[in-house]
């Protein structure tokens, strides 16, 4: 039990930093200015809506397809909520798989594993 | 029937563990040619290209897209999850868009937001441990137009969007709250 403390205190003290390579301020209203183009590209295409597609925005499923549409313009400059993704995915599913190493969806599931 | 998701990370997640040598080689000879095509239509096709001589834009949409089309699709997925970059890869998983419109869709995308980032430069940073505080610090009028929190993963782990400018200030708040 100590150990367990201890530990959650560790972790709560510690702070990692570190610059993501190769990012500019996304996900954030400091790239406003560019709405309107990204608007643009995304009511471009023909989506064949499907109920099966988390929303980074709203942390649920996309409603429809004006629904998808806003999200993925919203995600662009809003917080994206990955603790509600994952709660989502915790609740509903068995399992989840990725094509990216194994390894990569490990790290984030630990990472995020202090809130579930 | 067990319901599976299927999980698609984001760019600097890959970006991380996907090294040079490893895209050089597994990239496929249809991800080449694919990527000659949109280059082409797109007018942003370099000579560099051609040389193998990547640079940082050519590298980020190039790995995304090289792991995207090596991997084959599966039917039995029922939910699909994925973080900033990732949601877009999920509509080619999910069906929503053909692999054409996903290409397409990420590169035109990645172009505007590398072009805004030019015009306003600043990046992210991944703060694991993050004090119970930093809402408040980022809401200081310091760093309040340039500092916002841009993903959530956890209570203790985020990524964060800074400007350039406010940088060095930022980190060395960051730096005494750790000691």
């Amino acid at each position: 039990m100590f150990i367990k403390i201890l530990k959650i205190y560790l972790r709560k003290k510690k702070i990692n930093f570190s610059i993501l390579q190769g990012t500019g301020a996304w996900h954030s209203s400091l790239i406003l200015n560019s709405k309107n183009k990204i608007k643009k590209l995304i009511n471009n295409y023909n989506y064949k809506f499907k109920d099966c597609l988390l929303s980074n925005f709203t942390g649920y499923k996309h409603k429809n397809k004006s629904n998808l549409k806003n999200n993925l313009i919203s995600q662009t400059f809003n917080v994206i909520r990955w603790d509600k993704n994952i709660k989502f995915i915790k609740k509903n599913c068995f399992n989840y798989e990725s094509p990216f190493k194994i390894k990569t969806i490990q790290k984030i599931i630990y990472l995020t594993k202090s809130n579930i | 029937m067990k319901k599976i998701a299927l999980i698609l990370p984001p760019q600097h997640f890959q970006f991380k563990e996907v090294s040079l040598k490893d895209i050089k080689k597994n990239i496929k000879i249809i991800v080449l040619k694919k990527f000659r095509e949109i280059f082409k239509k797109n007018f942003i096709w370099k000579k560099s290209y051609i040389k193998k001589k990547f640079n940082k834009y050519e590298i980020n949409t190039i790995v995304l897209i090289s792991i995207i089309l090596s991997k084959n699709k599966n039917s039995k997925y029922t939910l699909f999850g994925g973080v900033s970059i990732g949601e877009f890869l999920s509509l080619y998983f999910a069906n929503i868009l053909s692999l054409n419109e996903t290409i397409d869709l990420v590169l035109r995308r990645a172009k505007i937001l590398y072009d805004e980032n030019k015009k306003n430069p600043g990046f992210m940073l991944s703060i694991y441990g993050a004090p119970s505080n930093l809402k408040k610090i980022i809401n200081t009028p310091k760093f309040k137009n340039n500092v916002k929190i841009s993903i959530i993963y956890s209570k203790f782990f985020y990524n964060i969007s800074v400007r350039k400018n406010v940088y060095k200030n930022f980190k060395n708040i960051l730096k005494k709250k750790k000691n």
